[in-house]
């Protein structure tokens, strides 16, 4: 099929979240064959049309050919023979399509017999017809099956079809479908059975079958014909006396056409339309887990584990308070001041100091959970998939259930090293510029850093466990047991309310960063469909670009 | 020919052949049966074993039974014209109104009946009997159609299908290119082997001579060529195809020079030998078991993908189980902590360890100390609820990647018990709680009677130090006992109420306080020590609980795992 002009398919992967998806495909490229014939259609003008459908070997190219008086199709016993599209017109006619983009005119070589993406255009020599054109059409029922597609389409074209059938194929369940399917459609059908000289009987048992299919009073006539030998000149006067007898009284074809355009059109949209609801729905569902979780996440991050927290961080500062015993800061003063003159490089204990505050970053890294965020992000996925199994099977369910969509434990755990190794550095600036501004205190740095170490880790799980109004709970309870009011006004209160509070929103936002990224993820998919769906809003458009 | 050579060697042959097909029969059931059943689920494979000993049954008695010839085409073709010119009378109706046959027509000899089980089948049948002896073994089917309006016909034909040994398919220069027959035949290969195909091109004489100018011979050579192009496109290379026309050899008029009615009857209509007719049943019983072999070898493919999906699972246990590890020490911890608590909150206090002054001193410590965080008091073993949410965590982690593994469904359910939150959590329950149960019972302080004695001579000494010293006291001088007694009792009394006095008690206060101090800070130390060492027991414990459980979990996976493996490798 290469370069076949008809069956050029676009292909497009909608998201497919509802059924009428895995339709949109085939409805969009029938939308665009009828444009196309749509444009023929309108070169044709008022002409009366009459189109030959029907079963593979049933006679049609025989027939079309004694319609037009001449022999234009090619008939033969190879089955199928007719492979493209036959269009018989007037000789005043013929000169019209000669630059028309997919037309082929014949002049000499007859018979033709088709090509596959062409329409093949002949002049017919027929007196009685002159204003005709006749359509010679490949079958409805062979192995070949992009002939079925093109074949249903020009049905479209016709003001009269006759439908061929024969003696041997008139109960054909194919095509008794093709034909019921075209008259609910058409009131302008002849069915031929082809072959046969049973006439009456025939034409019984024909007409009791379309009594089955409801279809009776929209078949303008039954005829038996017998194109072999003797017959021909008798059944072709059939043919013509029923074109006659129906000439003027059929001529809708234009108005079918452009009603079916603009139907698969508008089915075309509201597949798109329902599809961006239920991606946006879909979204929207998104969105709202990932809240959810988020909210629940943080409503587990328990009081107990504040608790074990309190537990650990009062521990550890006894243990500071132990270590650099409380009477020795008063003490190592006056020996700084003896030892002022001689002290050129920072002092044993400030290095110390910071030393120990590195040790302490490591820690709390090692306490910090982050399973919490872990749990998180695989309860919002697992959410997510759940809710996907609602859906059909489709495009975008299997690409939001790719592996590399999901966040794995190790991209998790090192986010959140991450985000918190610069959570600290943050922290270590705010702290040294607070110990800068109170350079009196030097020698209590160390108590001070202690403890603003002990908020910090407090305020994490304030913040975690319940926000702001915690975050004031969990920093008296800390701060009262170990400094007088008095000493903590020394420490800026102030600031470290301040620096608390950053601190409870920085956490909160790296925590949140984590569950936002896998959702984001998860939209990056959806907001690629979003993209395609817009482009496909107008198919009408979008089969005329296809087409220039 | 030579009566000797071929013919002992096709035996030969014949006989391997049979012996093969066995084997693999017998081969083929070995692996269904060893088929894991959350696989192969037992309906399926007693499906699958009953067919296969249908199979066995019938290649037993391939030779002696007849041979079933069924005629199959669209309607109208000419199937029954055909079976009534092989007759030679009219024995099937055939009419040009369409469609016309609606039951399977049977033609056997009346020394062979119709087999039981045929006839069992609810089919419409009529049958009639002939008595020419040289086609004896044959037994004729003219078939309804698979084309028409009437639904059923096919659903007839299907049906029946399985019935036939030998398969004639007839069409007819208007018919060989539909898409119906083309259909059709596929299914039918899926049972039958194409090697036991005959086609038939019939109403040749409805060919018309002027479609071709190069002549009838031509015209009809040009339909089999194309007809054979679109069999040999489904598959079927170098096919049979007998073009003829029934209704003139039917007449019994002169028979046109290219209708090979003659060669088809003396192909079809003829006496089979026994080996024949073993040959053609054997055929079709291996495209049968090359039908099975497939159905297993996608079973195969699903067990292969589920080896495969169950390794990532395993990668998320293994990874996700390591993050919830840490959340299993935590709460753990809290266990503990709650276990610790119930004993102080119990036995510390109200059974006294400690007493005197320093009891009163804890007392007033923990009222007035460090406020002690009011603890809802809960079983230690309601602790264990908050496991809950580790195996929900996991049963997510999982669940998440299972979505996400294409595996049939049944399969999916299958091992989502495995990770089930709550079977998972039920195992660890019940170990944990007897855990818990036992480690309360050892979380004792085991040196109290020790301490008491200590705290008792301590405080105890003090006051008979304070009297001792009371000096002067003991040296009155009194004839009686009680007299003695009343003296010193009134000589300390006016000590006591001295300077002096008020000193010594004072040293007395300072001392017991000072012991009292001793004591409490003796046994928090001591009864920290011991809630550390038990905490990090109890942490220790439940965390290697959790890793039994994760490594029961990964055993189980891994089994199953090689349990797929050891039957896809099965040959
Ligand atoms: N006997 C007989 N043959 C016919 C009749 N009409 C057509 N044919 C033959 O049927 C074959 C197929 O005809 P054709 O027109 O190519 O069929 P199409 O595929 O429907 O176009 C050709 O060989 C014709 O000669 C008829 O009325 N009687
Ligand atoms: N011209 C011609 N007609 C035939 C031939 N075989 C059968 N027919 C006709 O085809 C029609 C249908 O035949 P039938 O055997 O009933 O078809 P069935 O539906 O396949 O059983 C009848 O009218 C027959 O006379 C043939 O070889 N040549
Ligand atoms: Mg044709």
């Amino acid at each position: 099929m290469d370069s076949d002009y008809f069956f050029h398919r676009i292909d497009i992967s909608l998201p497919g979240l509802t059924t009428g998806a895995n339709n949109f495909s085939y409805l969009l490229n029938r939308l665009c064959i009828l444009l196309k014939l749509q444009t023929l259609k309108d070169h044709m003008g008022t002409d009366p049309c009459v189109v030959f459908l029907g079963g593979t070997g049933t006679g049609k190219s025989t027939i079309f050919n004694y319609v037009c008086g001449k022999e234009i199709s090619i008939t033969g016993v190879e089955r199928p023979k007719t492979k493209g599209v036959i269009m018989a017109v007037s000789e005043k006619k013929c000169s019209q399509f000669s630059d028309f983009p997919f037309v082929k005119v014949y002049k000499n070589t007859l018979p033709v017999q088709g090509e596959a993406g062409l329409f093949s255009i002949v002049t017919h020599r027929s007196n009685i017809f002159h204003d005709y054109i006749f359509v010679d059409t490949p079958d409805l029922d062979s192995v070949i099956e992009h002939h079925q597609d093109l074949a249903e389409n020009l049905f479209y074209l016709a003001d009269i079809v006759f439908f061929v059938l024969s003696e041997e194929k008139y109960a054909d369940l194919k095509l008794i479908n093709y034909l019921s399917n075209f008259a609910k459609e058409h009131d302008c059908i002849v069915v031929i059975v082809n072959k046969s000289s049973h006439e009456d009987s025939i034409v019984h048992d024909v007409d009791s079958l379309l009594s089955v299919h409801n279809i009776r009073d929209r078949v303008k006539g039954i005829v038996v014909t017998s194109f072999s030998e003797y017959a021909c000149s008798r059944d072709f006067k059939k043919v013509t006396e029923k074109i006659l007898e129906l000439d003027g009284n059929c001529l809708a074809s234009d108005n079918r056409l452009r009603k079916k355009i603009q139907l698969l059109n508008s089915e075309l949209e509201t597949i798109i339309d329902s599809e961006h609801r239920e991606l946006t729905n879909l979204k929207d569902r998104i969105v709202e887990l990932e809240n959810q979780v988020f909210g629940r996440a943080i409503e587990s991050h328990s009081e107990e584990m504040l608790e074990r927290m309190r537990l650990i961080v009062q521990s550890k500062i006894k243990e500071m308070y132990s270590k650099y015993d409380i009477f020795s800061g008063p003490r190592r003063f006056i020996k700084s001041i003896i030892s002022f003159p001689f002290r050129i490089f920072q002092s044993d204990e400030s290095r110390k100091a910071s030393k120990d505050r590195e040790d302490f970053d490591d820690e709390i890294l090692s306490y910090v959970d982050f399973s919490v965020v872990a749990e998180a992000v695989y309860t919002f996925v697992r959410n997510v998939f759940d809710i996907l199994e609602d859906y059909p099977h489709n495009s975008i369910v299997s690409e939001l259930k790719k592996d590399e969509i999901v966040l794995t434990e190790s991209e998790i755990s090192e986010l959140v090293t991450k985000g918190l190794k610069d959570l600290f550095s943050w922290l270590k600036k705010e702290f040294d510029r607070l110990q800068k501004g109170i350079p009196k205190l030097k020698e209590l740095g160390i108590y001070s850093t202690m403890i603003l170490w002990a908020i910090f880790i407090l305020s994490i799980e304030a913040a975690v466990g319940g926000g702001i109004s915690l975050f004031d709970a969990a920093l008296d309870s800390v701060l009262t047991p170990f400094i007088s009011k008095g000493a903590v006004e020394l420490f800026a209160r102030q600031d470290v309310h301040r620096i608390g509070r950053e601190l409870i929103k920085r956490y909160r936002e790296l925590l949140r960063s984590i569950t936002t990224l896998q959702r984001d993820r998860f939209l990056k998919v959806i907001k690629n469909y979003e993209e395609t769906l817009d482009e496909l809003r107008r198919p009408i458009e979008l089969c005329k670009n296809e087409q220039f | 020919m030579n009566s000797g050579g071929p013919l002992s060697c096709a035996k030969m042959n014949n006989f391997k052949f049979s012996d093969e097909l066995k084997e693999k029969l017998s081969g083929l059931e070995a692996k269904i049966n060893k088929a894991p059943d959350w696989l192969v689920p037992p309906v399926e494979k007693s499906r699958m074993t009953s067919k296969i000993e249908e199979l066995k049954e019938a290649l037993k008695r391939a030779h002696e039974e007849v041979l079933v010839v069924g005629f199959l085409g669209g309607t109208g073709v000419g199937k029954s014209t055909i079976m009534n010119a092989l007759a030679g009378k009219e024995i099937a109706s055939t009419d040009y109104r369409r469609p016309h046959t609606e039951s399977i027509l049977i033609y056997h000899h009346f020394n062979k009946p119709v087999p039981e089980e045929l006839l069992l089948l609810d089919l419409p049948f009529k049958v009639f009997e002939h008595s020419v002896d040289t086609v004896k073994s044959l037994m004729f089917c003219d078939m309804p159609d698979f084309d028409s309006i009437k639904p059923q016909h096919r659903t007839t034909v299907l049906n029946f299908l399985e019935k036939l040994d030998l398969l004639v398919w007839v069409v007819s220069p208007e018919k060989y290119a539909d898409q119906a027959f083309y259909l059709f035949l596929k299914e039918a290969m899926q049972i039958k082997n194409p090697k036991n195909f005959f086609f038939v091109m019939n109403k040749i004489d409805m060919v018309n001579p002027a479609d071709e100018p190069s002549g009838r011979e031509r015209t009809i050579s040009l339909v089999l060529e194309s007809f054979s192009g679109y069999l040999s496109e489904f598959g079927i290379k170098e096919p049979v195809i007998f073009p003829i026309s029934a209704k003139d050899a039917f007449s019994g008029l002169f028979l046109d020079p290219f209708n090979q009615w003659k060669l088809f009857k003396n192909a079809v209509y003829r006496e089979w030998t026994s080996k024949e007719i073993q040959a053609i049943k054997e055929a079709n019983i291996e495209q049968e078991i090359k039908r099975i072999a497939r159905d297993l070898k996608d079973l195969s493919e699903v067990g292969q993908r589920t080896v495969d999906s169950l390794a990532r699972y395993m990668e998320v246990i293994n990874d996700f189980g390591v993050v919830l590890s840490r959340k299993v020490r935590n709460l753990a911890r809290n266990c503990a902590l709650l276990i610790i608590d119930e004993y102080l909150e119990n036995s510390v206090l109200e059974g006294g360890v400690l007493f005197g002054p320093g009891a009163l001193l804890h007392r007033i410590l923990l009222r007035f100390g460090s406020k002690r965080k009011e603890r809802k008091l809960e079983a230690p073993e309601g602790c264990l609820e908050g496991f809950k949410e580790v195996f929900k965590q996991l049963e997510n982690r999982i669940s998440s990647v299972a979505y996400t593994v294409k595996l049939p469904a049944e399969i999916k359910d299958e091992f989502s018990r495995l990770y089930n939150r709550e079977f998972l959590w039920g195992r660890f329950y019940n170990e944990a709680e007897t855990y818990l149960d036992l480690s309360a019972v050892r979380f004792k302080w085991n040196h109290s009677l020790l301490f008491k004695v200590a705290q008792f001579f301590t405080y105890f000494g003090l006051v008979v130090l304070f009297f001792l010293s009371m000096g002067q006291a003991w040296t009155v001088k009194e004839s009686t006992f009680s007299k003695f007694l009343l003296a010193v009792f009134l000589k300390c009394f006016e000590r006591l109420f001295s300077l002096d006095g008020f000193g010594a008690m004072m040293t007395l206060g300072i001392l017991e306080l000072l012991a009292g101090i001793y004591f409490v800070l003796k046994f928090r130390k001591s009864l920290q020590g011991l809630s550390q060492k038990f905490i990090e027991t109890v942490e220790h414990e439940i965390v290697s609980l959790w890793e039994k459980i994760l490594q029961d979990l990964r055993e189980q996976i891994k089994a199953k795992q090689k349990e797929a493996l050891s039957w896809i490798s099965h040959e």
